[in-house]
């Protein structure tokens, strides 16, 4: 539906998340077939979203791009992209090639199989092909197509002896930068995982290089997260593997879903009661404080992907807070009937620019929201009205994690409430500051 | 006459796919612009291979494209399908550049015109194809084996160039003679330019000739005939009889600046990354792309949500890859629109429909005289969308200025329309009185607090600042530009074609006084602006107050500074790069650092190691540095001529901080001395003690030396 605002649509377009699953897997080039645009979109990831990120930087450059032009597209120069692969083949610490294209090439529907076919002779190293394929695919759809697309044709391990099904690969995971929230989520989850008798082969994707991805292929049980679920059944229905959907583990209620789910991969329901019933007693306790001061009645509004938009309104509703308006900065096409059905308000899919800044006014004038939640683009609207901020999601420019921050799993319950109680209080203390 | 001989290609298109979808969306258009005449037919062969028509209907001029799925027929790499013409002699083989035309009329004007075949004149492209092998083989010997040719005939006359040559290129053997008369002489329109895909460097220009042809070349085309002539001739002509440039050895040619300045450290493959720590091929885009407006303006992107989203538009602070002298971030006051492009958009009209409700939603919206910048972007230009009547409607019926600086622009272009942007804003300066004070506007400066200082300064002793202007863009300051007796540009090569194209042509003297990076520059600068309005005397005289302040205050900087020696990197077509503020937006880093008591290395790359020659070298160093008012004992000079020796002296050189224009340079980082840039300078007399204090603590810093220290180790 095209939008009347005709403001700024806050959804990234389908090349960020293949630009988001190359960043997050340490071994793969990225050759886009795109005008030299692309190099600034590199920009968007190396520094600003992601510090550790080694996507392009000197010396370590991973991402290569054909400098597409007018005339080389009509006449079907295909000269400038065979160079680039060719360098991306040439490029050190890579050991696969991701070729996608700006979405122009979709109009002409460039044959980029078949070329493949033709410059892959003279590389040495495989290639996987995910070209924009219309110009309203989001960035959930080139993340999910990367993962896919791996699913599909990379080689994987096999087992060396039979295939156990507590050997897990867990598939479908947003790893949107190499940062310690990141990281700290996926030993969170890979701890869930284990405390119930799992073990974790392979995590789809966690920044490790693509011979820790091809550990799948040794998993008896594919665990599917909602980044990669036609990715998960692909891969299951390669190996043999049983197939696994869970949710994701973000706070409480579905932590606690989450665990009872993969236990019954191994059975363990009653130690998965126990592991629940210890860590809320070790974290609940903890958290009064800062529930009772700072969350218990406190407004906000909400911008995320649907699957964080379900997990985190859920969790800052779970302790007393109160949902005033949520946004989707993807398309409605990634909500099913059920999750839809989960979300205490309607979210606004894919909002303008304006429409949201609309709403934050409107409450504002009746003295709400308390804090605005989700990534920069949102904020930065919210920071222009003054009103308080948490950055979380992606992308995330201006909140950065260098020790473990997790949002998922119980260390991300406690995550999240100290997140959303700092943010209040010390947008508390500046405004007492500023007189008010 | 060209002669092609090419093997087979089993290149196979897909009816349903590619060209074809085009041509539908081509064909419908045609069709309503020009009646019901213009069809589309699509072969009913759609065994691996296609034919479609342009049919005009009148069994004259229909154009036929089709793949016979067997072979290709043009010359060079470009060719991948056959086309022919279907006319009234029968069925002629269109040559490339007949081809080219219709593609490019269809994608431009939506009106086909059909140039008759010129079997005697070889395309551009052609003749770029060859330019483009050249190119490679200058620059990668070590791929000759990609292909082969034996140059049989060249003549190269001013404003034109034949070869005979037969060649080898991927496999496909062709013999060629080019000849093409290509410069701009009969230029009768500009058509749209792009960054040139040969050298990287210059602009691509497709033009209309008077006599209606369509004709392209690259603006920096004299340097790639004289290149290809010199390269050919150097290849023709026996070893011994290559005549060897005596005073060569410092400065590269122009048309050798061309491409290796044009190489980025990002580029790992090619000559000279490994060396390379000035960002010479990213600033021109970024200058270009860095306008902004300090007032309120509403930017209309017509476009998908690739091209909106190939920058951040955010308004807050982000880190880019290259150390620019200034912030590249969006202004707070621009408001991004966009028609965010669906499929079906350009399936049911091209998304015309979006661009006319956008511009009516601005209507009601944009509220005064906001200046309005229209975009258009990749799929608008790919597709030929025409928006000029809707824009040009718009501006009849609005009060807020209208600019469409991108008009002509091809991809990439966006990037390098400086010039047009300009252009397009000082089309608004408006005839006013002016001052009744001395008055200046300011060109090319960036805005901060140190150009405020100077501002300032330049207030004290009676002279107004009126209006800045570039990277600013900001409408008010283009209204009052008639208001100031005086230009002040920035000396700055990045400008130099904006200057002659916009503000020269402004009825406003300029001078270009040297940038005021530096104590001396600084009192030189305010002391030149000062005479042209007979204020020389009173700027002398509030100089005398301050002097002894200023001086002492440099004097104990100096005292830090000399035990820090900083470095420069460079290749010998470099070296006048840091002893110039041309090329560093005014700044002069020999000059300033020497000024402000560092010393100076200079790690300069001589690939032979050859004593004899490193000695010439160092002469010649010397004698610029004579030449440019330094002492020529002004700097260490090193020599390397591979990387580790470059490793070897970042590690263990006299350098304890080097000039690099990439954030996070490992090679700096890894060897343990601090990298410093442009970003690191302020102009005038507070700004000068800031930019020391500021080195001083770079080289300070401990961290540096640790990291490097652990990533020696392989901690990282």
């Amino acid at each position: 539906m095209s939008r009347q605002d005709f403001s700024l649509p806050l959804c990234l377009p389908f090349l960020d998340g293949v630009y988001a699953a190359a960043n997050a897997i340490s071994d793969v080039a990225l050759v886009l077939d795109s005008p030299s645009c692309a190099q600034q979109k590199a920009e968007r990831f190396h520094g600003n979203q992601d510090w550790q990120s080694t996507l392009s930087s000197v010396s370590r450059q991973r991402i290569f791009h054909s400098n597409l032009q007018l005339n080389s597209l009509a006449m079907g120069d295909e000269s400038n992209l065979h160079r680039a692969l060719l360098r991306a083949d040439k490029s050190p610490d890579t050991s696969a090639v991701i070729l996608s294209s700006a979405t122009m090439t979709s109009i002409t529907d460039k044959q980029f199989d078949l070329l493949l076919d033709e410059f892959s002779a003279n590389m040495s190293k495989p290639v996987f092909s995910i070209p924009s394929r219309n110009l309203r695919d989001d960035w959930l759809d080139g993340y999910a197509g990367v993962l896919n697309l791996l699913a599909e044709k990379l080689p994987l391990c096999e087992p060396s002896s039979d295939r156990n099904p507590l050997d897990v690969a867990v598939v479908g995971y947003f790893f949107e930068r190499n940062e310690a929230d990141q990281t700290a989520n996926v030993a969170e989850i890979s701890a869930l995982l284990k405390q119930v008798g799992l073990n974790v082969v392979s995590f789809w994707l966690s920044g490790g290089n693509l011979e820790h991805l091809k550990q799948a292929g040794r998993a008896g049980t594919v665990v599917s997260l909602p980044y990669g679920r036609k990715a998960a059944k692909t891969l299951s229905e390669r190996s043999g593997a049983a197939l696994v959907d869970v949710e994701l583990p973000i706070g409480i209620d579905a932590t606690a879903a989450f665990i009872r789910k993969v236990a019954s991969i191994s059975g363990k329901t009653e130690m998965a009661e126990n592991l629940i019933s210890d860590m809320e007693s070790l974290i609940l306790p903890k958290l009064s404080w800062p529930v009772e001061n700072w969350m218990m009645n406190r407004s906000f509004v909400l911008l995320a992907d649907p699957f964080m938009l379900q997990g985190l309104t859920e969790t800052f509703s779970f302790f007393g807070a109160i949902p005033l308006a949520l946004f989707c900065n993807a398309g409605e096409n990634h909500v099913n009937e059920i999750l839809a059905q989960n979300f205490p308000l309607k979210p606004v899919f894919e909002p303008g620019l304006e429409e949201v800044r609309a709403t934050l006014k409107a409450l504002q004038e009746n003295g709400a929201p308390d804090l605005c939640i989700g990534e920069s683009v949102f904020l930065s609207i919210a920071n222009q009205l003054r009103l308080p901020v948490m950055e979380i999601g992606f992308p995330s420019y201006f909140t950065h994690a260098l020790t473990d921050r997790p949002f998922m799993g119980y260390g991300g319950v406690s995550g999240l409430v100290e997140r959303f109680a700092n943010a209040l209080s010390f947008s508390g203390f500046v405004n007492y500051g500023n007189g008010k | 006459m060209s002669q092609v001989q090419s093997e087979k290609n089993n290149f196979k298109l897909r009816p349903d796919q590619g060209f074809a979808r085009i041509a539908g969306i081509v064909a419908e258009k045609l069709r309503r612009e020009s009646g019901s005449a213009w069809a589309v037919k699509p072969s009913p062969d759609f065994n691996g291979s296609v034919s479609f028509y342009f049919d005009r209907g009148n069994g004259q001029n229909i154009i036929r494209w089709h793949d016979d799925g067997a072979g290709i027929s043009l010359p060079g790499i470009c060719g991948r399908f056959s086309y022919s013409e279907v006319n009234d002699k029968g069925t002629e083989s269109l040559n490339l550049k007949a081809l080219e035309a219709v593609l490019m009329a269809v994608c431009r004007n939506s009106s086909l015109k059909v140039l008759a075949p010129e079997k005697d004149v070889i395309s551009t492209s052609d003749l770029q194809s060859v330019m483009l092998q050249i190119e490679r083989e200058w620059l990668t010997p070590g791929q000759a084996r990609w292909f082969d040719y034996a140059v049989r005939d060249v003549k190269i006359l001013k404003n034109e160039i034949s070869f005979s040559y037969n060649s080898e290129f991927a496999g496909v053997k062709f013999a060629i003679t080019q000849r093409g008369s290509l410069l701009a002489a009969d230029c009768h329109e500009k058509a749209f330019c792009s960054p040139c895909v040969i050298c990287e460097r210059g602009q691509f220009v497709l033009v209309k000739t008077a006599d209606n042809r369509t004709e392209s070349y690259c603006q920096a085309y004299e340097h790639q005939v004289e290149r290809a002539a010199a390269f050919v001739f150097q290849r023709a002509l026996p070893d011994d009889s290559i005549p060897v440039p005596e005073d060569d050895d410092i400065k590269a040619t122009p048309a050798d600046e061309l491409s290796l300045r044009a190489q980025t450290a990002f580029e790992l493959d090619r000559g000279r990354s490994w060396r390379q720590f000035m960002a010479d091929s990213d600033f021109p885009n970024f200058f270009s792309a860095s306008w902004q407006s300090s007032g309120k303006m509403a930017l209309v992107s017509h476009s998908d949500r690739f091209c909106l989203y190939m920058r951040p538009y955010i308004n807050g602070p982000l880190t880019p890859l290259i150390r620019y002298p200034w912030s590249n971030n969006t202004s707070p006051g621009i408001s991004i629109y966009t028609t965010d492009l669906t499929d079906s958009d350009i399936i049911n009209d091209g998304g015309e429909k979006r661009l006319s409700e956008l511009m009516a939603h601005l209507e009601t919206t944009s509220g005064g005289d906001c200046p309005i910048v229209v975009a258009d972007t990749c799929i608008p230009k790919l597709l030929a969308l025409e928006t000029g009547n809707i824009i040009d409607e718009f501006k009849q019926r609005s009060k807020s200025p209208v600019l469409r600086p991108f008009s002509d622009a091809a991809w990439g272009a966006h990037l390098d329309g400086l010039s047009d942007i300009a252009a397009e804003f000082m089309t608004h300066v408006e005839a006013r009185t002016r001052s009744a004070d001395p008055s200046i506007n300011i060109v090319g400066y960036r805005n901060g607090r140190d150009l405020e200082e100077l501002s300032s300064e330049l207030a004290g002793i009676g002279i107004r600042t009126v209006s800045l202007l570039l990277p600013n863009m900001d409408i008010e300051h283009v209204r009052d530009f008639y208001r100031a007796w005086l230009q002040v540009w920035l000396p700055s090569a990045h400008l130099s074609t904006v200057y002659e194209n916009v503000f020269s042509r402004l009825n406003i003297p300029h001078i270009i006084p040297n940038a005021p990076f530096g104590i001396t520059a600084s009192w030189k600068w305010l002391d030149e602006i000062a005479e042209n309005f007979g204020l020389g005397n009173a700027w002398r005289e509030e100089w005398k107050k301050r002097q002894a302040a200023i001086v002492q205050e440099l004097e104990s900087l100096k005292i830090t500074a000399s035990r820090i020696t900083l470095g420069f990197v460079v290749d010998g077509d470099q070296f006048p790069r840091i002893i110039s503020g041309s090329d560093n937006f005014g700044l002069n880093p020999v000059a300033f650092l020497k000024e402000s008591g560092f010393a100076l290395a200079v790690y300069f790359f001589e690939e032979s190691g050859d004593g004899y020659k490193k000695e010439r070298l160092r002469a010649s160093v010397n004698n610029d540095l004579t030449g440019a008012g330094l002492d020529s004992d002004a700097i260490d000079l090193r020599f390397f001529s591979n990387n580790e020796e470059l490793e070897a002296l970042l590690r263990s050189g006299p350098a304890v901080a080097v000039f690099s224009e990439y954030t996070g340079d490992i090679r700096l980082e890894k060897a343990g001395v601090a990298p410093f840039s442009l970003a690191d300078f302020e102009m005038g007399f507070a700004g000068a003690f800031r930019s020391i204090r500021r080195l001083v603590n770079r080289c300070s810093c401990q961290y540096t030396a640790r990291l490097g220290a652990c990533l020696r180790r392989g901690n990282k």
